[in-house]
């Protein structure tokens, strides 16, 4: 299916320790708001975090800076011989699951949807996801 | 306890102790781990480790005509270029990866995690290349094309950092990461990480006082994560009456990579401020002067971190030679200009 | 009236599989309005992703001529020039709304 993106990544991303911490970082710096950025692949494997700047208004979506992600998607990542691998974003206050905004706003399909959940600030925690057709899928993080 | 003089010069012995009890305070789980064995003999075989140090010092005397200097005073130039990965932060990389390593901080898959913008970045991604363990970095967006390109040359990870915050925000961001999962990755920590200054300590202040038969009157050295200067200068301070001169930008916002303007900036934990004789701070335009006139002079083809302390160690020489002194100023050749062919430090014109 | 332009436009990996993997498309056009249109002629069903039903860009896309986005400029109507590269970006959005 042209759907898929590298081999592996459907099921099982390895989202490294340092990785799931800048992600964790960034939603707690950004709370109460919620935090966005990609991860970028080569091979497959992650190589680069990019946070990136929320222009969505309020506490509850978020939206990419449209210019930021173009000069990635379009410039930065193929001069590198690198692609947007997964996608993340905080959930401040609720469960890292996708919700209906997320599902209906879920225009790249190839991406794992990492979300990371502050709902208990003393323990938060990102779980992995693809989405496609409106469908969820889980993607086994490492423990 | 305050980094000194004192625990720089600590042997070997004592480093790995302090720096075990230190883990075990902050992660009881990672002392009990103890060495890797194999990793640890991995740089003894490795050909990039054994390649860093035992850098030349030459004498510039084209560039002591050029400045009109007297024949009693004398420039050498430490070139700490022809380190492996182009730096002298080879030698501060190697030093607290094989620290970490002995303490069990450090082993099989587990991660080398730090805060840079530059050489110790490319310093720490060529050893774990060579050594086999991952490495991420915290890079400020604003880094330039060339740095990342080389990262990825050497297959580390990076995690990008505001890049309006420049190295302090990479700081700042790599100590929430260590508050989330410290446990979980190595935090090298350069700017705190007593292996740093004793890198120099056992390595770069033997070979300056070696290679000017014990005859350095002054050391000349920028100041970033301050490691330069506090190794190198306490064990030069335990030879002989050497003067300790640290170089910083003369102002906050300054174009001068990997240097620091302490009064505005975060102060690394290893500095003490008791060491050196005097800080004299450099403009951007002055360093990159100098770093021109060095090539065109000499043909030494140095970063504009070497230009500004070549262009303090002018100032210094000129003063010294008004007052007729003699003197021989040892500069600290920190890495090449290639590095840097993208900034306004080589622009034509 | 305004003469045709030869214009790349940049395709992102979502939409790559209506181009063949294609990550770069030459076409012609004297606006964005034209280019999606010639786009669409080459890779039908592409331009549904991009244009709403009245052929107003879409909200969650945005259309970056040379890194301006068209929407601070004339929209569709916005003019090309030759070797004007027309980027296409879906939005990455969401949030724990709903």
């Amino acid at each position: 299916m042209s759907e898929s993106a590298a081999p592996g990544i459907d099921t099982a991303f390895p989202l490294s320790p340092e990785m799931r911490a800048a992600i964790i970082a960034h939603a707690r710096r950004e709370a109460p708001r919620e935090c966005c950025g990609i991860i970028a692949g080569r091979d497959g494997a992650p190589v680069r975090v990019y946070p990136t700047t929320n222009i969505a208004e309020g506490n509850r979506f978020y939206e990419i800076d449209p210019k930021e992600l173009a000069d990635l998607e379009f410039r930065e990542l193929p001069n590198e011989n690198a692609e947007i691998v997964a996608i993340y974003h905080s959930h401040p206050a609720s469960p890292a699951y996708p919700s209906r905004t997320d599902v209906e706003l879920a225009f790249w399909p190839e991406a794992v949807y990492l979300i990371c959940s502050l709902e208990d600030p003393d323990k938060p925690y990102i779980r992995g996801f693809t989405i496609r057709d409106g469908q969820i899928a889980e993607v086994t993080l490492p423990a | 306890m305050p980094w000194g003089v004192s625990y720089f010069l600590m042997k070997n012995s004592e480093y790995a102790m302090h720096d075990r009890a230190k883990a075990t305070r902050t992660t009881p789980e990672q002392a009990i781990c103890g060495p890797d064995a194999a990793l640890l003999a991995s740089i003894a075989e490795s050909a990039v480790a054994r390649s860093i140090g035992n850098t030349p010092l030459h004498r510039l005397r084209r560039y002591e005509r050029y400045l009109g200097l007297p024949e009693t005073i004398e420039l050498h130039l430490k070139a700490e270029w022809v380190n492996p990965g182009g730096s002298i932060k080879d030698r501060t990389a190697l030093s607290i990866v094989r620290a970490a390593i002995k303490s069990g901080q450090l082993g099989p898959g587990r991660t080398l995690l730090d805060a840079t913008s530059g050489n110790t970045g490319i310093a720490y991604a060529m050893l774990g290349a060579a050594l086999s363990f991952p490495v991420t970095l915290v890079v400020p967006g604003s880094a330039s094309e060339e740095r990342k390109r080389t990262l990825a040359a050497y297959g580390a990870r990076v995690i990008y950092s505001d890049p309006y915050e420049g190295s302090d925000g990479a700081i700042r961001l790599v100590r929430e990461m260590t508050s989330v999962a410290g446990d979980d990755f190595f935090y090298a920590d350069q700017y705190n990480n007593p292996a740093n200054p004793a890198a120099h300590v056992a390595t770069t202040g033997p070979e300056i006082w070696r290679q000017s038969d014990g005859r350095v009157t002054h050391l000349v050295a920028a100041l970033g994560t301050t490691g330069t200067l506090m190794g190198t200068g306490a064990y030069l301070r335990q030879q002989g009456a050497v003067q300790l001169i640290g170089v910083q930008p003369a102002e906050a916002f300054h174009g001068i990579e990997g240097l620091k303007h302490l009064p505005t900036a975060i102060v690394p934990g290893i500095y003490d401020p008791s060491l050196p004789d005097r800080i004299m701070g450099i403009e951007t335009e002055a360093a990159f002067e100098a770093a021109r006139a060095l090539a065109r002079v000499e043909g030494f083809f140095a970063g504009s971190s070497t230009g500004a302390n070549l262009a303090a160690a002018g100032e210094l020489a000129r003063e010294l030679a008004s007052a007729g002194q003699a003197a021989r100023l040892v500069v600290i050749g920190c890495d090449g200009g290639a590095r840097y062919l993208s900034t306004g430090l080589w622009e034509l014109g | 009236m305004a003469s045709e332009s030869t214009v790349q436009v940049l395709i992102p990996t979502p939409l790559r599989r209506f181009t063949d993997g294609e990550s770069r498309v030459e076409v012609s056009g004297a606006t964005v309005g034209d280019a999606l249109d010639a786009l669409e002629a080459r890779f039908p069903g592409i331009d549904e992703r991009v244009r709403d039903d009245s052929g107003q860009i879409r909200r969650f896309v945005n259309l970056f001529v040379n890194g301006q986005n068209v929407r601070d400029r004339d929209g569709i109507a916005t003019p090309l020039s030759p070797g004007d590269e027309l980027g296409i970006i879906p939005a990455m959005a969401g949030g724990s709304a709903a």
